[in-house]
């Protein structure tokens, strides 16, 4: 019954993380650089684009990056393989490009910072949309970013964010509300 | 109708979800509420406008960019000071218990006798260790020149003091890159210069670690300020195949 009951947990873990992601996991664990580089190309795309569109610059999107799969390489052995993969790596990304923008307020009054906006200019993306984006709460802002740039179920969105699946609606139903204005005043409709 | 219950329909109309009953009863809604009808249309719109933004691919080299920063970051946390201390036998090590302990002491005895904030006034010490030796650079040795070629794993310093001004003198060969890592509670980089009007070139800053690329021969200030009176730890990692002459000066 037992071992029943231990066949059927593997069976639910693998389903969950998906096969390819397990095997990948597992494989790195046991020390298989490569395992991890595998990780590494099927996530970034992914990953870089939700940090370029919460942090709205390229070069912070790459550190970002560089940043969430150091901590994927350094903490792999403390996720939990009962839990989404994906949804452990969003976190993290989601947590690092909130970092990120913090550290961009924080370092504003710095002689270096004018060194890196002239270097790395941070606004680089002539996306309105992206513009009206970044005058959203980061919270808000993830939620039109997963559900609407990444197709994330509720379900999905709430795993990564921890929240209900029910503030995860609210949440967005406020965000699209408050683009709206937002991007009228950038000239910017869908209206046909 | 519940507000409840018409935000459910309105989410599962946005979803495509509706099946027939509810449609209709949607649909009826939409025509008797004209405020609900304008939510909706809002709703709607946004979505499809949000829906037609496309992803953006990744620079072709961030694969690499990953795996190499993966890399630094381990070959940092296996060079600290502690780690490359050489293996040695067991009187040794009772002999750096005895040595640790009998400092301890001589520390405390500094404290009871001149008062707190007179013995951790900012005095210019730190450790630089390269290749395993450990090297003391008190006040008296504050200028050294260091061949990195020889140095396996980068340097660390442990500064003591509220402000801490690190001048590094770079000539690389090579196009070098530079990465400075501290410890992110403690410390805190209030600027950085370039003195020789050489640009920074992929110059990234965060709460842990400063990088770029150095191509040509450099002067570089950085100024740090500590918000602990603890020891912390500075770090330098330059690519360890190039032959890099570096001066620092800490005050």
């Amino acid at each position: 019954m037992k071992l029943f009951f231990n066949q059927l947990l593997i069976v639910w873990i693998v389903y969950m993380i998906g096969t390819s992601d397990a095997e990948l996991i597992a494989r790195f664990r046991q020390g298989d650089q490569q395992a991890f580089k595998e990780l590494v190309i099927k996530y970034q795309k992914p990953i870089y684009n939700v940090a370029l569109r919460m942090t709205h610059s390229r070069a912070e999107a790459e550190e970002v990056c560089q940043i969430v799969f150091v901590k994927v390489f350094e903490k792999i052995d403390s996720f939990k393989m009962d839990h989404s993969f994906f949804s452990w790596l969003y976190r993290i990304a989601m947590n690092e490009s909130i970092n990120s923008l913090k550290m961009r307020k924080r370092l504003s009054g710095l002689d270096a910072v004018h060194t890196v906006i002239e270097l790395n200019p941070r606004f680089e993306l002539s996306d309105p949309i992206q513009e009206a984006l970044m005058v959203l709460k980061p919270i808000d802002r993830a939620m039109i970013i997963f559900r609407h740039f990444h197709n994330l179920g509720y379900q999905e969105i709430a795993a990564i964010l921890d929240l209900s699946e029910k503030k995860v609606k609210a949440h967005l139903f406020a965000a699209r509300k408050a683009l709206k204005p937002i991007l009228l005043s950038m000239g910017v409709s869908n209206e046909k | 109708m519940k507000n409840k219950v018409m935000q459910q329909l309105m989410q599962n109309a946005l979803d495509g979800s509706l099946n027939e009953k509810d449609k209709q009863v949607w649909e009826a809604l939409l025509q008797s509420d004209p405020q609900v009808n304008a939510e909706y249309t809002v709703q709607k719109e946004m979505a499809d406008l949000l829906q037609n933004s496309a992803g953006v691919e990744p620079p072709e080299d961030l694969t690499h960019t990953i795996m190499r920063a993966v890399h630094i970051k381990e070959r940092v946390r296996k060079s600290t000071w502690r780690d490359r201390i050489p293996a040695v036998s067991l009187p040794t090590v009772r002999l750096r218990y005895i040595a640790s302990f009998a400092a301890g002491a001589a520390l405390v005895l500094l404290v009871m006798m001149t008062g707190f904030d007179d013995a951790f006034r900012f005095q210019p010490r730190q450790q630089a260790n390269m290749s395993g030796a450990l090297y003391d650079m008190s006040s008296a040795e504050r200028r050294r020149t260091i061949d990195l070629e020889s140095i396996q794993g980068g340097l660390s310093w442990h500064a003591y003091g509220q402000s801490i001004e690190i001048q590094l003198s770079l000539e690389p060969r090579l196009m070098s890159d530079i990465l400075f890592t501290y410890a992110p509670e403690a410390i805190v980089l209030k600027s950085l210069k370039s003195e020789s009007d050489v640009p920074f070139i992929n110059l990234k800053v965060n709460s842990e670690q400063i990088t770029w690329r150095c191509d040509n021969p450099c002067s570089y200030r950085l100024t740090f300020s500590t918000v602990t009176k603890e020891p912390v730890v500075l770090q330098l990692q330059l690519s360890q195949n190039d032959q890099i002459v570096l001066s620092q000066e800490i005050k």
